[in-house]
């Protein structure tokens, strides 16, 4: 499977994870597992699980969508397990070019978060439910959704979703200064700036 | 606040686009604009605050890997369907020309520290500005 | 693939300094002109260009280049630029125009274009000025929209009679330069045939019914004004010819400054921008990866092997 290769990602995880398997039915699993690798049988952990009875179709289900899921989050700006610096940039750029204002992204970051702990787990309902929440917040209408998509952290996990706006919220404190030159700032500016802020940091690395 | 302009949403949504590794459904995405112009003209009455979050729900329905292009683009007042079609075409456009030009700089090879993502945004940076008359089409 | 291409013979310096020859007779008349102020902008855009050069490409400092984006970045900026901007304009061409693609031979846009679009966008009161100060006296671009109700004749565009960037002071300076470098086949003639010869021609079938409104009249119908005006001559002689940023195969070369002609006068026609030649060498700079995708990559791609079974 594509994600058995990152910690995190693992099926063994998963499954414990998401409560489906104990530890003692997961190191069950993995010595028949074992065995029939000795056999030369390359059998998968998931058909181990199941031929054991202790996985049903449904939860293999949940199980191998879960992977998929955590693994596309993972690819889109900001999202979870993604800490390279273009990808919190780019979550930067969106609200920085539309609103602008640290205090008006850390709004939004409130709402989304708040919006993601209370539907943890079912990313397009609470995308949705941030721009409902976002709509209630004066003057960020359009920056709020624009940053849920941005940053794509909708896998329920709160503490990372904030940490990544968080860090979105201070690189646009960052390019705030922008703003006080006395020309009209478009998207373009951001777009530079945000290249020249990589380049220096790579450089600096 | 004045909300974000068409053509500047369409080069933030090629930004959002242009740094996923794994980007998904460009034609979906490019529908957005036309559903939410078409939604704007949908007969809600006193309801037209349910817009808004109707077109933000239906564009991040199917792909989820394009849901944030997608929102961007929902983010913008399109005036008319004409406005919209344009947003739609520019988008794919702009995304079109960037990774051409993205596959030029890597194969002859940027300076090491602008490789990638800094590269990427500096060609939508001057796409945006070289495209800028079509902003007031 | 890997680039850059070698198309040429030449040293790198040799066909800088073919390019700083063919761009002396402009420099000249735009000193003449305009005066000390020209001189000022002339200095400052190379003394920018080449500072930053000598920051980030120490060892490309010798061949010219950084000397040549700044002469040809002057051309391309207003008459009333004051030195500061013409530094930031050629500081702009290396910085952003060449430095982060790697350097010479590896940049996608033509740094000279790529500093004065950047810079319209984010310094547009210096670029978008309605009245343009000219020979002491304040006019309007023949190109704007809505000016008086005259046509300037042959001898006014091609003597610079009329206001624009510095490279306008003497529109056949340009052209002198253009042929130089025809003549010692420094640049493709193929280039601006055919970007002059498209923008004539849709000058003169445009039909009259897609004028917006409040267009100046002779701008349809009438092709000196678009030929001779704003920036079609540097961009058909000094910008669209740069091999770095232009397609591979000559067959490439003319469709490419077709649509940089195409863009040129969709811009000038159906937008409130009185110029677009810069802009539409930005388009066409960004097509050329298609270009050379459709005309060279293809052809020396082998056929992809057919996969086989088991």
């Amino acid at each position: 499977m594509p994600g058995d290769a990152v910690e995190g990602l693992r099926i063994r995880d998963l499954v414990v994870e998401l409560g489906f398997v104990d530890r003692a039915g997961l190191e069950q699993a993995l010595e028949v597992q074992e065995e029939l690798h000795e056999q030369g049988v390359n059998a998968h952990l998931i058909d181990v699980l199941q031929d054991l009875g202790l996985l049903d179709d449904d939860q293999r289900d949940q199980v191998v969508i879960n992977q998929e899921m955590r693994l596309v989050l993972a690819e889109i700006p900001g999202g979870r397990r993604d800490h390279r610096p273009e990808r919190w940039v780019t979550a930067a750029l969106v609200p920085a070019a539309l609103i602008g204002t640290p205090l008006g992204v850390l709004a939004a970051a409130a709402v989304l978060a708040i919006g993601a702990w209370l539907v943890r787990g079912q990313t397009w309902r609470w995308v949705a439910l941030g721009w409902l929440a976002a709509t209630a917040v004066p003057g960020t209408p359009a920056a709020a959704p624009a940053a849920a998509g941005a940053t794509g952290t909708a896998d329920g996990a709160p503490r990372e979703l904030a940490t990544t706006l968080l860090r979105a919220a201070a690189l646009t404190a960052a390019l705030a200064p922008v703003r006080l030159l006395p020309v009209a700032v478009t998207p373009m500016h951001y777009l530079v700036a945000a290249a020249l802020a990589l380049a220096l940091l790579r450089r600096l690395r | 606040m004045m909300p974000i302009a068409v053509y500047d949403a369409v080069f933030v949504a090629a930004a959002v686009t242009l740094v996923s590794d794994r980007r998904g459904r460009l034609g979906w995405v490019a529908l957005v604009p036309l559903i939410a112009a078409a939604a704007a003209l949908a007969p809600l009455g006193d309801h037209r605050y349910l817009i808004a979050p109707l077109v933000a729900l239906v564009a991040t329905l199917p792909p989820v890997r394009a849901a944030a292009p997608a929102l961007v683009l929902a983010a913008p007042a399109y005036g008319s369907l004409r406005a919209a079609l344009l947003a739609a075409a520019l988008f794919l456009v702009t995304v079109w020309l960037a990774d051409g030009l993205d596959r030029r700089v890597e194969q002859r090879g940027a300076a090491p520290s602008w490789r990638g993502a800094p590269a990427r945004f500096l060609v939508l940076a001057v796409l945006y500005a070289a495209l800028l008359p079509v902003g007031h089409l | 693939m890997k680039g850059p291409f070698l198309r040429s013979p030449q040293s790198t310096r040799g066909l800088m300094i073919q390019v700083l020859i063919a761009a002396t007779p402009a420099l000249i008349a735009a000193v003449v002109r305009l005066g000390a102020p020209a001189a000022a902008m002339i200095v400052s855009a190379v003394a920018g260009a080449v500072a930053i050069e000598a920051l980030v490409h120490r060892r490309q400092l010798g061949d010219g280049s950084a000397v040549v984006s700044g002469v040809i970045v002057v051309l391309l900026l207003p008459a009333t630029t004051p030195p500061w901007l013409a530094a930031l304009a050629g500081a702009t061409a290396i910085g952003l125009g060449k430095a982060p693609w790697g350097g010479l031979g590896k940049n996608p846009f033509n740094p000279a274009a790529l500093a004065r679009a950047v810079l319209m966008v984010v310094l547009p009161a210096h670029f978008f000025a309605p009245m343009w100060r000219w020979d002491a006296v304040t006019a309007a671009s023949p190109l704007s929209k809505e000016v008086g109700a005259t046509a300037p004749g042959w001898s006014a565009l091609i003597l610079g009679d009329v206001p624009g960037c510095v490279g306008q002071a003497a529109p056949w300076t340009i052209v002198l330069g253009g042929l130089i470098l025809v003549v010692l086949r420094t640049i493709d003639w193929r280039v601006p045939l055919a970007y002059l010869s498209t923008i004539a021609l849709i000058a003169v079938v445009l039909p009259g019914g897609a004028r917006v409104a409040g267009h100046a009249p002779w701008l349809i119908g009438d092709p000196s004004i678009h030929l001779f005006a704003g920036g079609t001559l540097i961009a058909a002689f000094f910008l669209l010819t740069d091999p770095v940023t232009a397609p591979m195969s000559a067959t490439a070369r003319v469709g490419f400054a077709a649509v940089a002609a195409t863009a040129t006068m969709a811009i000038r026609q159906f937008t409130p921008y009185p110029d677009g030649a810069v802009l539409a060498v930005l388009v066409a700079n960004a097509c050329t990866p298609w270009f050379d995708r459709v005309t060279v990559e293809r052809r020396i791609t082998p056929p992809r092997a057919k996969r086989s079974r088991g």
